[in-house]
């Protein structure tokens, strides 16, 4: 079980690193306007950093519900992965909706 | 297939994204401060929330993600969204006791979601007011994506 409870957290917290390195990466796809670099980049990054908090809460909490279901351990592993990439997921089309609103309203106050 | 490659008419249905702080604040504050008003009522609301309250998580958290992406949340809304779904958990559950021979099932969908329409619209109602009040401005303006 206890194996099973770092594997679940190193994949849990290597999927929100690979996700939020993703926000980041799209920010500077997107800072790669001039006219908009500034707010890209500092949105990518304030989105990124809220992710990464939130999402660590939410890998953790998740994880701290294999406990409670000791009696079936490779199912209790496999279901708190799977909600947790699920809710990372979510979490990532969010930081992606946002980050697209806040250029899409830069682009508008600046035309 | 052409239907499912045509873009809307222009111009695009607005939506909304959803303020993640308000929207999770909400969805806890919503039913528990609905019982700390109203408990006083034969500590009903107090079994209601013990009750009712993993299937609004299970249900109305992806209910209320889907609305609110579509519309302002307003609260009336999403009241009368809590008893539509209501209604269509104890129509469903109707031919699921018929199905599985269980007389009680019926008996205690009526009982469950009868009261669901009741409380699910009040939770709800709640929510939205909480919703509402502390999204901050960037989430409540509409937007064509």
């Amino acid at each position: 079980m206890f194996s099973l409870a770092l594997l679940y957290i190193a994949l849990g917290f290597a999927g929100l690193v690979a996700l939020a390195t993703m926000i980041l990466r799209i920010g500077t796809l997107l800072g790669d306007c001039p006219q908009s670099r500034a707010t890209a980049r500092a949105g990518a990054v304030t989105i990124a950093t809220g992710f990464c908090a939130i999402g660590a809460g939410g890998v953790i909490l998740i994880g701290a519900a294999l406990q409670l279901f000791e009696h079936a351990p490779f199912a209790s592993f496999l279901g708190a992965l799977g909600f947790a990439a699920l809710c990372l997921g979510l979490g990532f089309t969010q930081a992606v909706g946002t980050l697209r609103a806040l250029m899409y309203d830069a682009k508008r106050i600046a035309a | 297939m052409r239907t499912l490659i045509t873009p809307p008419p222009v111009p695009y249905p607005p939506h909304y994204i959803i303020d993640p702080v308000a929207f999770f604040g909400a969805l806890i504050a919503a039913p528990l401060l609905f019982t700390a008003l109203s408990f006083w009522a034969l500590f009903i609301p107090v079994f209601a929330l013990f009750l009712g309250g993993p299937l609004y998580l299970v249900i109305g958290t992806p209910v209320l993600l889907w609305h609110l992406r579509h519309n302002d949340g307003d609260p009336h809304d999403l009241s009368f969204l809590a008893f539509v779904i209501m209604v269509a958990a104890l129509v469903l559950s109707a031919p699921l006791a018929a199905l599985s021979d269980e007389d009680e099932l019926l008996s205690l969908s009526f009982g469950y979601f009868g009261f669901g329409m009741i409380f699910a619209p009040a939770w709800a109602y709640v929510f939205g007011r909480i919703y509402q009040h502390f999204r901050r401005d960037f989430y409540a303006k509409p937007r064509p994506f």
